[in-house]
């Protein structure tokens, strides 16, 4: 567990002077470095870890060339970074001179507001919130953008259109828009950009909170509390989810992380508004789950005080589809090896899953 | 039209007890069909098909939480 441990200790914008002396320990105890960076990989961390193992001259030990590595990936982010930010403030010029309010979520807001350093934060896509009724509105805006629906075809290097039956599937089954995406000429470090446009919370598609959700937001981002909220669902979404856990992409550090930094501004006296807006907007179950394994993760007193708050309002989570939330030993360390392990396929419950999911991929029977 | 209304209806309803297996009305929630969602989506593919419509997006995107009739309402206004 000694990669895992310097991981997570690694696995954080800022570092405490007690963060920083454990690290120290661990490395000096002796840190299998190529575990560890494909522990970043598949956590999607390794920006963040290079730029802490940068910043504190922690590189001691390692071989220079899976820095270099690192060094390489850090660079590449900060490249596509760059780009995507302008992107991003293309789109949102481009809704507002339509008449179309959107929100930047994950990532996109992240980037500027926690991660400052923009090679520290791998940002894959870019992600908004909208309002169902301007699902077309969107459509028009961002077709004018060149942006499609559909998918990138690597062996092709092009952009192919979604089968009937996947964009049809997705429309009734996901809470967002399905996937717009373009394709980028002139620039080495993106070759395809995706905008994803969600218009719930989860799965659940609880629309009657969006008005809501708008009358609190600011210049284009939600409030504090909703954008943490959002957070928080995305993560149970993924985290309990058949098709995430399928496409082993479920749970990893990255999430888990960006809701400690978001969380990072918030004291007591907050604490509570968080807690009873997520119980307002019935989102309690979400943001319960966050905080007790991100007090498993990053043993934080603050995550426990956040479930003392829900207790106190009379909510408690005990169990989800794939996890038991008892404070056992046994389930501790069933969650930390679901979390650093590359495939949770074995978890998954239903036979008819994987048989549904070829065909919606080839679009036939 | 009133005929048409109710071939239409019938048509409807047949598809959707054809999926499902059980007797429904135009009151029954698609939640209760107790199909899957692959399931889900052929059906509606099917009565795109039948009617040579396309099924607009915010019905879609709501879909789970909608009733029969109001599919069959969306079918009667692009008939009309």
């Amino acid at each position: 567990m000694q990669e895992e441990k310097t991981l997570i200790l690694l696995s954080r914008y800022e570092l405490t002077d007690i963060e920083l002396k454990k690290i120290r320990d661990l490395i000096a105890q002796g840190v299998d470095w190529y575990r560890l960076f494909i522990l970043a990989v598949n956590n999607k961390v390794v920006g963040l870890v290079y730029y802490n193992l940068y910043k504190y001259g922690l590189f001691e030990r390692m071989k220079p060339i899976l820095l270099y590595l690192m060094k390489y990936y850090y660079v590449g982010n900060r490249e596509r970074n760059k780009f995507i930010l302008q992107e991003k403030q293309e789109i949102l010029s481009a809704m507002n001179e339509n008449g179309v309010n959107i929100l930047a979520l994950k990532g996109g807001v992240l980037l500027e507001s926690v991660y400052k350093d923009y090679g520290s934060r791998t940002c894959n896509d870019l992600d908004f919130f909208c309002c169902l009724k301007d699902v077309n509105k969107i459509d028009e805006v961002v077709r004018k953008l060149g942006y499609i629906q559909g998918e990138y075809d690597w062996r092709m290097q092009c952009i192919v259109d979604f089968s009937r039956v996947k964009k049809t599937g997705w429309k009734m089954n996901m809470n967002t828009i399905p996937t717009y995406i373009k394709k980028i000429e002139g620039n080495e470090f993106i070759d395809f950009l995706e905008l994803d446009f969600s218009y719930a919370f989860d799965l659940r598609k609880d629309v009657s909170i969006s008005e809501d959700i708008f009358s609190q937001s600011m210049n284009n981002e939600m409030s504090t509390y909703d954008s943490i909220i959002y957070l928080c669902s995305h993560l149970y979404k993924e985290a309990e989810n058949d098709i995430w856990i399928d496409a082993k992409a479920d749970l990893n550090l990255i999430k888990f992380c960006d809701v400690r930094e978001a969380c990072k501004n918030l004291n007591e006296a907050n604490l509570e508004l968080l807690v009873r807006r997520s119980m307002q907007i019935k989102c309690a179950e979400a943001v319960f789950y966050c905080a007790y394994y991100l007090f498993i993760i990053y043993e934080e007193e603050f995550f426990q005080n956040i479930m003392l708050c829900f207790k106190k309002n009379g909510y408690m989570l005990k169990k989800t589809k794939y996890d038991k939330l008892d404070f056992m030993q046994s389930s501790r360390n069933r969650f930390m090896k679901r979390l650093f392990s590359y495939d949770n396929a074995n978890i998954l419950i239903g036979e008819n899953f994987i048989k549904n999911k070829n065909i919606i991929e080839k679009g036939e029977e | 039209m009133r005929n048409d209304m109710k071939k239409i209806e019938s048509e409807v309803l047949d598809l959707f007890k054809k999926f499902s297996g059980q007797d429904l009305t135009l009151e029954s929630e698609m939640s209760s069909l107790g199909i899957d969602s692959l399931q889900f989506v052929k059906l509606i593919i099917a009565l795109e098909d039948m009617y040579k419509i396309e099924i607009d997006d915010e019905t879609l995107y709501i879909s789970n939480g909608i009733k029969i009739k109001d599919f069959y309402k969306f079918i009667l206004d692009k008939m009309s």
